[in-house]
């Protein structure tokens, strides 16, 4: 390779460099001009940062085992409708976890109308390095303390449709209901265009990446990424400029088998979650060998073939943030990232001694939201400002083996115990008010069995956690948008309890993104559909 | 903005092929054998033989490269396909034995990584891995290790028949069935107090259409859809999900003997035999479950796709096997079939961006090999292989990136491995991958996908540049800022680290049970240091792992880093530059895209 060839391989490198350092390829994209106005308003807590964490719930859960009416009346429609017995799908009513919930604005719900949780979602007790105990909320507790809004039968919509207009063919359905891979992208694209190219969670950081910094201190300066995902790609997070960096959760560093796992464990500490290249450090770093200067000078993005190129691409990311990362949040000693909440799901039924996370399968949500929460912690050293993280928990497709604890109870355990500790780790770092979580599945299922479990279905529920949340009162939660008529084939479902949302996932988002401090002109950008819907603020923020 | 948008759904009716069943049932076994005798068809260079290699199998090797050149594709290609399979699960059969011996899903991986690197064969080997990620079955919901083996060489068994009798022995597996949950499917029933109707588990009757079949959209040939009103035409509602799922009811496991239980428990149940119909001779009303029938498929007529009826069977135990198989027909005649198999194959064997034209001739042998048959696998594979726009020199996004797996292959074979003796008394029998089977490090165990959607999808696009040309790029969906440096720095560790590789005399692997690569070539050729002797490694190893596709820039970027640095004059810098370059092989993008 002749110097000149050389040089021009360098000049990608810096180019590629400064490109990561978003600020300034501000220039070079019109729509970025937008983002004056998306500066957020200051939140409470940290006034300089605000962060979405996404939590996919993969397969399609069924949420209404989830949250369940717990009234007379209305219970024994679920009844019904889920089935008992052997092959039935219903929880005992006596085995509900009751909540407190009003609805918007604290106005009581309508006559008699009570709630509970699956009994997964009850408080436990946590562990500490010192064999101390703590006593951690579930989402039970969370939602008691006015910290988590519930939301009633959203799902896929691009017009409002009822069991009466959905045969009216005049009348545009999400295309491929039912379908897991579609419907997962319906909800992450948030809108109905097969195959549409961006994310909303892209969308949004496309407006809003501009307000984080480069890494201080960082040689060669490198800037981390507004989206970064610990659960692989996702199409929600891919923006037009923003590409999401993905990253790994450390694992359960004790594998399950001693009690003590927490965040603050040795292991935790050794772990970045960004994985080094061995034998080649960074391009750019000062005094690289032969070998190394061989390799950047081979990761060239200017061939004819895009793929080779991209290759170059996700290997220069790597490298250079791997380093950075590394230094930043796995320092054995004084790490800055550790924090004292457990995050793991220790105590089955509060039986501390003897429960074995790893026989209860681990918990990778809490592995995932346990990085989350070292990586916001390390905000400032990061340079960090805005930020939408994903995170994901699979197994939700419960087609068979539903109702067993290892079905949907450990799942629901899963999200509660990662939820609960997570929240509590936002409370330990202060900025409960300014990171807001919230759950997506593709769809919810069936209410009817077939026979060990259900099958696909449309509008499910999702949560809303965080301080900023209008979640309610300090002795109540609150539930946003209207609870479906549970009657199989009733006036909101389908023969085997398929409900038609009541409320689009658009305004879900909408929502979300108003928070975030999105306009509604760029509200209605990102999400062409809400406006064929009441309203795109649910108020649920 | 409001808008309103009309998806008319075209109805198409189609009835010619439906029935047709005798041809399809047949595994056809007819060789297309052409005058090879003067071998008017070798590859012209060694590089284009290893391109083919690279294509066709889990990695070219210096021998076979000589081979395919003396004989030419036609006949490669004939001596592969008559080639007895190499199995899984007599392997694991053996192992067991040993009552000392604990089987576990690591020993199938490492069996799978043996075959996949010596097994003679190649394209066998290939073609099951490719049909492994569209046919997708996972052992992560636990499903038994030998019953898993047992599937995947139900794979490489049927990798070079038809495609109905693929289809029929993947239904039938009890593998599938626990994987999509249709085993102890019923037709309706009533249950509970108060009670309430349980139906079919839909989940087969779905994933058999959207993944392992024709797809959510009708397609033509070349793939592109089929429109109406300017909106592709959907190939099934929720509805025809609900009835198919109607079919695939009455499935329990094959076992030796029966009980008038055995449909609703485990009892003698051999995971080995294919699933059955169970048949209720005396019908008990026992464990809850309300026999109304004589088995417990759902014998009523079912209205699918494409207003196909299946018409009411017997109330038999042939009834219910006969009603599965006229779904099946039904399924593989599909005209969406063809485009979706050809595009599929083509992604996984050549390049992910097919033009139509070649995914069109490709669906053209599937619809008929040239004697009338349909879904014949080993004519298809012809096609992918020897299509011109796979032999011609590539153009300028042909290819695909190497998926995990085959760079590990690749670089073992390339590289000439010795395989590891296999330690009899420890829980690391076979040890081919040592770790007993890369999981985490590669994003891509085989037969261990995390949902029935593969590892990656055909459709998934990279965001950026890639996404911008429109063109997909499924693996990946698993390469990531991680993932990239969690699998190299692995497969630099088992070609490139001390105790992982051979050189005669001088350098000695770490463990007789650790399969080691020889870098005696290499070694010698730089035995003498200079630009000329380290252009002939570069282009040697470029040669055996890059199909001889290294650009001239990439070749004096090495040539520099050698040339650099002092000429080495010990063994161990000898060494050094040999690896050195081996490492920045590996992580290179030439490297990265199989073109």
């Amino acid at each position: 390779m002749s110097r000149q060839q050389r040089e021009a391989r360098r000049e990608f490198l810096k180019k590629f460099a400064t490109l990561t350092a978003c600020g300034s390829a501000m220039s070079m994209i019109p729509q970025l001009r937008l983002m004056q106005s998306a500066m957020a308003q200051s939140p409470e807590g940290d006034a300089n940062y605000r962060a979405l964490v996404c939590v996919f719930l993969g397969g399609g859960n069924d949420a209404f085992n989830w949250l369940i009416p717990r009234d007379n009346t209305r219970f024994a429609v679920y009844q019904a409708s889920r089935g008992t017995g052997t092959g039935g799908l219903a929880i005992d009513q006596a085995s509900l976890i009751p909540i407190n919930l009003t609805g918007p604005g604290g106005v009581a719900l309508p006559g008699g109308q009570t709630y509970g949780l699956h009994p997964a979602c009850a408080d436990w007790t946590s562990v500490n390095v010192n064999n101390g105990q703590t006593a951690m909320p579930g989402l039970a507790t969370l939602t008691n303390q006015g910290k988590v809004a519930w939301l009633a039968n959203v799902g896929s919509l691009v017009v409002p449709l009822s069991k009466a207009t959905f045969s009216n063919p005049l009348l545009p359905k999400p295309p491929q209901l039912y379908s897991h891979n579609d419907q997962t992208n319906f909800w992450f694209q948030g809108r109905e265009t097969p195959n549409y190219r961006y994310g909303w969670g892209g969308q949004i950081a496309d407006l809003l990446f501009s307000q984080n910094l480069p890494i201080p201190g960082s040689s060669p300066t490198t800037t981390l990424p507004m989206n970064i995902s610990f659960a692989g790609s996702n199409r929600f997070q891919i923006g037009d400029v923003v590409v999401p960096y993905q990253m790994s959760s450390c694992g359960n560093p004790n594998n399950g088998t001693a009690v003590v796992n927490e965040i603050v464990g040795a292991n935790f500490a050794n772990c970045s979650g960004a994985s080094a290249l061995s034998n080649f450090r960074a391009c750019g770093t000062a005094g690289l060998n032969a070998r190394e200067i061989a390799h950047c000078d081979l990761l060239d993005n200017s061939t004819t073939n895009l793929m080779q190129n991209e290759h170059a691409l996700v290997m220069a990311r790597s490298m250079g943030l791997a380093g950075n990362l590394s230094t930043l949040l796995a320092g054995v000693t004084n790490n800055p990232s550790l924090l004292n909440t457990p995050f793991r799901a220790l105590a089955d039924n509060q039986a501390v001694t003897g429960y074995n996370l790893a026989a209860d399968g681990g918990n990778s949500l809490a592995e995932q939201l346990a990085m989350v929460a070292r990586l916001i912690n390390m905000r400032t050293q990061l340079g960090q400002r805005r930020n939408i993280f994903f995170v994901s928990l699979g197994g939700f497709d419960t087609h068979a083996a539903q109702m067993p604890d290892t079905g949907q109870p450990r799942l629901f355990r899963r999200i509660s115990r990662a939820l609960g500790s997570f929240y509590n780790a936002l409370v330990e770092m202060g900025v409960e008010n300014s990171v807001t979580t919230f759950t997506m599945s593709e769809f919810a299922r069936t209410l009817n069995s077939n026979g060990d479990g259900s099958d696909h279905g449309w509008g499910g529920i999702q949560l809303v956690m965080g301080g900023a949340v209008n979640g309610g009162s300090a002795t109540a939660g609150r539930l946003y948008g209207t609870w479906p008529d549970m009657t199989l084939n009733g006036a909101d479902s389908f023969s085997r309890g398929q409900m038609i949302p009541t409320t689009a996932m658009d305004q879900m988002a909408s929502t979300l993104g108003t928070w975030m401090g999105l306009t509604p002109t760029q509200i209605n950008t990102i999400f062409p559909n809400v406006d064929n819907f009441p309203t795109s603020n649910l108020g649920f923020m | 903005m409001r808008y309103i948008r009309q998806i008319a759904l075209q109805t198409v009716v189609w009835s010619a092929l439906m029935f047709v069943s005798g041809a399809l049932h047949a595994q056809t076994e007819t060789l297309f054998r052409a005058n090879f005798e003067n071998v008017t068809d070798a590859p012209a260079t060694d590089a284009e033989a290893a391109r083919f290699l690279t294509q066709a199998t889990f990695g070219p090797t210096r021998s076979e490269i000589a081979r395919l050149r003396a004989i030419g594709y036609g006949q490669w290609l004939d001596q592969q396909f008559s080639m007895p399979p190499t199995l899984t699960r007599p392997w694991l059969d053996q192992l067991v034995l040993d009552p000392n011996f604990s089987l576990n899903s690591g020993h199938r991986v490492d069996r799978f990584y043996w075959q996949a690197t010596f097994g003679q064969d190649q394209l066998r080997q290939r073609m099951a891995f490719a049909l492994s990620q569209i046919l997708v079955v996972g052992d992560t919901g636990g499903i038994d290790t030998r019953l898993i083996a047992e599937y995947a060489d139900m794979l490489t068994r049927g990798a070079f028949g038809n495609y109905r009798t693929l289809l029929g022995n993947v239904t039938f597996s009890p593998a599938m069935a626990e994987w999509l949950t249709y085993v102890r499917s019923r037709a309706a029933y009533q249950s509970g107090t108060p009670p309430t109707t349980i139906l079919p588990d839909e989940n087969y009757a779905r994933e058999v259409m959207q993944l392992f079949s024709f797809g959510l959209i009708q397609r033509n040939l070349d793939f592109s859809p089929q429109l109406s009103g300017g909106q592709p035409v959907p190939t099934y509602n929720n509805e025809i999900i609900a009835q198919l799922s109607r079919v695939f009811t009455g499935l329990t496991y094959g076992r030796s003997s029966f009980t008038n239980t055995s449909f609703g428990n485990n009892t003698n149940r051999d995971l080995m035999l294919p699933m059955i119909c169970f048949p209720m001779n005396n019908p008990p009303n026992n464990q809850n479950y309300l026999v109304t029938g004589r088995t417990f498929h759902d014998f009523g007529s079912k209205l699918i796709f494409n207003n196909i009826t299946l018409p009411a069977v017997a109330d038999t135990q042939a009834g219910c096997e006969g009603d599965i198989n006229a779904a099946l027909n039904a399924i593989a005649n599909h005209s969406s079939v063809p485009p979706f198999y050809a595009r599929q194959l083509i992604q996984r064997f050549t390049t992910s961006n097919p033009s139509p034209a070649y995914i069109s001739r490709v669906a053209n042998v599937f619809v008929n090999n040239g004697q009338g048959v349909r879904g014949d696998l080993r004519a298809v594979l012809r096609a992918v292989l020897m299509d011109a726009e796979a032999r011609n020199a590539p153009s300028a996004n042909f290819g695909k990136l190497r998926e995990p797996v085959l760079r590990m292959t690749a670089l073992w074979r390339g590289l000439d491995v010795v395989p590891a003796q296999p330690d009899t008394t420890g829980s690391s029998i076979g040890n081919i991958s040592s770790s007993l089977g890369f999981s985490g490090e590669f994003n891509q165990r085989p037969y261990s996908s995390p949902s029935v959607f593969n590892f990656y999808e055909p459709d998934y696009q990279q965001p950026g540049p890639v996404q911008n040309a429109n063109l997909y790029s499924p693996e990946f969906q698993i390469l990531n800022e991680s993932s990239v440096s969690r699998m190299n720095n692995t497969i630099q560790n088992r070609v490139a680290d001390t105790g992982w590789f051979t050189i005669a005399g001088l350098y000695t692997c770490g463990a007789t049970t650790r399969p080691c690569v020889q870098l005696d070539t290499y070694f010698n050729q730089i035995q003498t240091a200079n630009a000329t002797t380290y252009g002939q490694m570069i282009d040697e190893l470029g040669l055996r792992l890059m199909h001889g596709n290294m650009s001239a820039a990439m070749r004096a970027t090495l040539l520099t880093m050698l040339t650099s640095q002092a000429a080495p004059t010990t063994n161990d810098q000898r060494r050094d530059r040999v690896r050195d370059v081996i490492r920045v092989i590996i992580m290179s993008p030439e490297f990265a895209v199989q073109k």
